[in-house]
């Protein structure tokens, strides 16, 4: 048997039967992507079974604000729980918040109808016949929601009670043609590379690349705890006795363990396909090219097996690799948008972001499941990462050649 | 087998040698000891003549050749058994063995012939499919010595080949190790057991601060050393007016708290002049020892240190 496919076979060998390493390569990251999934499938659902819990006290008891209380009770993104006037304190209510049992409490003061229409004469938010509490967790995104959903019924609670007060019959309408008037239609649809489609992408489809990139970099933990203890047994020692050159022993990690990541991905879509949906989550569509799918995970797995061969030479012990090795894994997944999706990011960290290896793996695997994108895509993030693979791989190398193997 | 001359080797900015102008003579076919305390320079003496570090100066041969420019070559014929279990726990020490034939290289149709050989040499047979990780302390030396075995080497260098082993495997492994050398293989054995070193070697040196202290044929150097001791061990501890009036009698190399040694050819004069002195004093004699040194004693003499001692430095 050629030397070089004796190391090969080795190492495919050795992985088999480290059960632990196997666990920490395949079930975990499939677990997580069915975990990942399932919890982000309601924030990408249009109807989602989350709804925002909040108080309301009807301080006004008027016909008006019964309309705004029925309209608002529609709406079934948020949850209303009415509280009586002289059961409500600020107090309470701290105490309500700090127990996340509401994330606002909206007040309709006494003269909320009449401010409804004539305004507020002080021109004085002090003075506001509608406040709202906010609790301290609420996001900005969730309290601008919450506004927004607010001023858009008071403006429909507005413009039905005005022409409701007119004295032209024409204009004397009911609530339903209020609704009518206001129902503007607007087609929305996500515009992706093979054209525009109703269908909007799930939590697996986001979910799937972003930790299936994560999981192809974890390698650096098997690979670099393996290639440590060989090192510290002696056995690359003695293969160089054997006249085995430092570049074979460092090359011949790279075929099992590329293998290795390519089972991954094939098992990563295959829970995305078939078991998030058997467990209530929704279905990964495929990818839109498998050539282009086949060319980011081929650049992508390299990547991070030359990266795990970097921090291999360069740690001395095992705690120093996986040490090294899980923190800048995890450097760059929250970098590259794995673990925070780079479009909540500010401007100046997307552009710190394109500096993650991840970053161009993930974007490439987005371009096939998400933007059905053709092969062509994907090459200038595969290229990128092959140049970080021949960096990594180049001074792995030197050092491990400077280092001789003891 | 190794014809060493002038070798030096620093390390780092500071250039302290570890090495400092070794000359010394591996002959083929003996066993050769290497004996030092830790940090002496041994392991990079063995090293720098198995080609895993480079030399600054001096010239090695090996078989009459530079081993620099015959490194792959020389390489083919060492054995190398590293200290270290060095071999893949997870797998059989069938998988092992043929990973390392595979390895190295050996034709395919010598492999099966040469594993067998292997196997049969250290007694492996009963446990060959069996995963090396559940393998006894001894068997795992075994299992290390095999892998060494597996080019058919012409050299075997072996780094304390023996270290946390039960003394039937001891045993097993230093005969195996005779038994190879009376097949013609010449060995380097590295060991901090002196007595397996005299048991078995038949030249050795011992090199210490990156020098050779002294090398040759172990009976030579011990009876160079001793010619005859006579070690005389009291229940007691010798005051100073005992050794000052047993060193008016005769000439005495050494004291210890309750041991005089004596150099003499004629033990019976030497203790005939003691005993009225030794009996006055009302000290007791213990034991008598009498005969050459043996080799821990040469190396005490030689290096001023204990062997065992320095290995927790």
């Amino acid at each position: 048997m050629n030397r070089f496919l004796a190391l090969i076979k080795k190492e495919i060998v050795v992985l088999s039967k480290d059960l632990h390493g196997l666990f920490v390569l395949f079930v975990m990251p499939a677990i997580f992507i069915l975990i990942m999934s399932l919890a982000m499938q309601d924030s990408f659902d249009e109807h989602s079974n989350v709804s925002i819990e909040y108080a309301l006290v009807d301080n006004s008891n008027s016909a008006l604000s019964q309309q705004l209380k029925d309209q608002l009770k529609l709406i079934s993104a948020l949850n209303m729980q009415e509280i009586k006037q002289d059961q409500f304190n600020t107090n309470q209510l701290k105490h309500d918040f700090s127990q996340d049992t509401f994330k606002f409490a909206l007040i309709l003061e006494k003269d909320f109808s009449q401010q409804l229409f004539q305004g507020n004469a002080e021109q004085n938010e002090q003075d506001s016949a509608i406040k709202v509490y906010i609790a301290p967790t609420v996001k900005p995104n969730l309290r601008r929601f919450f506004s927004a959903t607010l001023r858009s019924e008071l403006i429909r609670l507005k413009i039905a009670a005005t022409l409701a007060q007119s004295d032209d019959e024409e204009f004397a309408p009911s609530m339903d043609a209020v609704e009518k008037m206001s129902k503007v239609d607007i087609n929305q649809a996500y515009l992706y590379q093979d054209g525009m489609q109703q269908e909007n992408p799930t939590a697996v489809q986001q979910s799937v690349p972003a930790w299936l990139v994560f999981a192809m970099f974890f390698v650096v933990v098997p690979l670099s705890t393996a290639f440590i203890i060989e090192r510290q047994q002696g056995t690359f020692l003695r293969l160089r006795m054997m006249n085995v050159y430092p570049t074979s022993l460092l090359s011949a990690k790279i075929v099992p363990y590329y293998f290795v990541n390519q089972i991954q991905m094939l098992l990563m879509v295959l829970v995305g396909m078939f078991i998030v949906p058997m467990l209530g989550g929704n279905s990964l569509n495929g990818p839109s090219s498998i050539l282009g799918l086949a060319i980011i995970s081929s650049a992508t797995s390299i990547a991070a097996i030359c990266f795990a061969l970097f921090i291999s030479v360069f740690a001395k012990t095992t705690i120093q690799a996986t040490t090294l090795g899980g923190i800048s894994n995890i450097i760059f997944g929250a970098l590259g948008g794995i673990m925070v999706p780079k479009f909540i990011m500010p401007t100046y960290m997307q552009e710190i972001a394109t500096v993650s290896p991840m970053s161009w793996g993930l974007e490439g695997f987005l371009d096939v499941f998400l933007r059905n994108a053709d092969w062509t895509s994907v090459i200038p993030e595969s290229t990128s990462l092959l140049i970080f693979a021949i960096i990594c791989l180049g001074i792995a190398t030197t050092i491990f050649n400077r280092q001789g193997v003891s | 087998m190794y014809k060493i001359s002038n070798l030096s080797k620093s390390y780092g900015k500071s250039g302290q040698p570890v090495l400092n102008d070794v000359t010394l003579d591996i002959p083929q076919g003996r066993i050769f000891g290497l004996l030092g305390p830790n940090g002496a320079g041994k392991t990079t003496l063995i090293s720098i003549l198995l080609g895993l570090i480079s030399k600054n100066s001096g010239t090695i041969l090996f078989k009459g050749k530079e081993l620099e420019q015959n490194l792959a070559e020389a390489r083919k014929v060492i054995g190398y058994v590293p200290q270290e279990l060095a071999y893949y726990p997870m797998l059989s020490a069938h998988e092992n063995l043929h990973f390392y034939a595979n390895a190295f290289g050996l034709p395919k149709e010598k492999i099966a012939s040469q594993i067998e050989f292997c196997v049969e040499t250290t007694g492996l047979q009963q446990f060959y499919y069996k995963r090396s990780q559940t393998y006894s302390g001894g068997l795992k030396r075994r299992l290390n010595l095999a892998i060494g075995l597996l080019n058919e080497p012409e050299l075997l260098c072996l780094d304390e080949p023996t270290v946390g082993i039960d003394p039937q495997s001891r045993n097993f492994i230093l005969e195996t190790i005779q038994g190879l050398n009376q097949q013609g293989i010449t060995v380097i054995y590295t060991s901090h057991y002196m007595e397996e070193v005299q048991q078995i070697c038949h030249n050795v040196a011992i090199i210490d601060h990156g020098m050779i202290l002294t090398q040759g044929k172990i009976e030579d150097l011990l009876r160079r050393q001793g010619d005859h001791l006579l070690s005389i061990h009291f229940s007691e501890v010798l005051s100073k007016d005992n050794i000052q009036s047993l060193q008016k009698l005769v000439t005495v190399t050494h004291f210890h708290n309750r041991c005089m040694e004596i150099v003499t050819q004629d033990p019976l004069t030497v203790l005939t002049k003691l005993a009225p002195d030794i009996q006055q004093s009302g000290l007791t004699i213990e034991r008598l020892d009498f005969g050459n040194k043996n080799l821990e004693e040469l190396f005490l003499e030689v290096t001023q240190k204990d062997l065992r001692d320095s290995a927790h430095e």
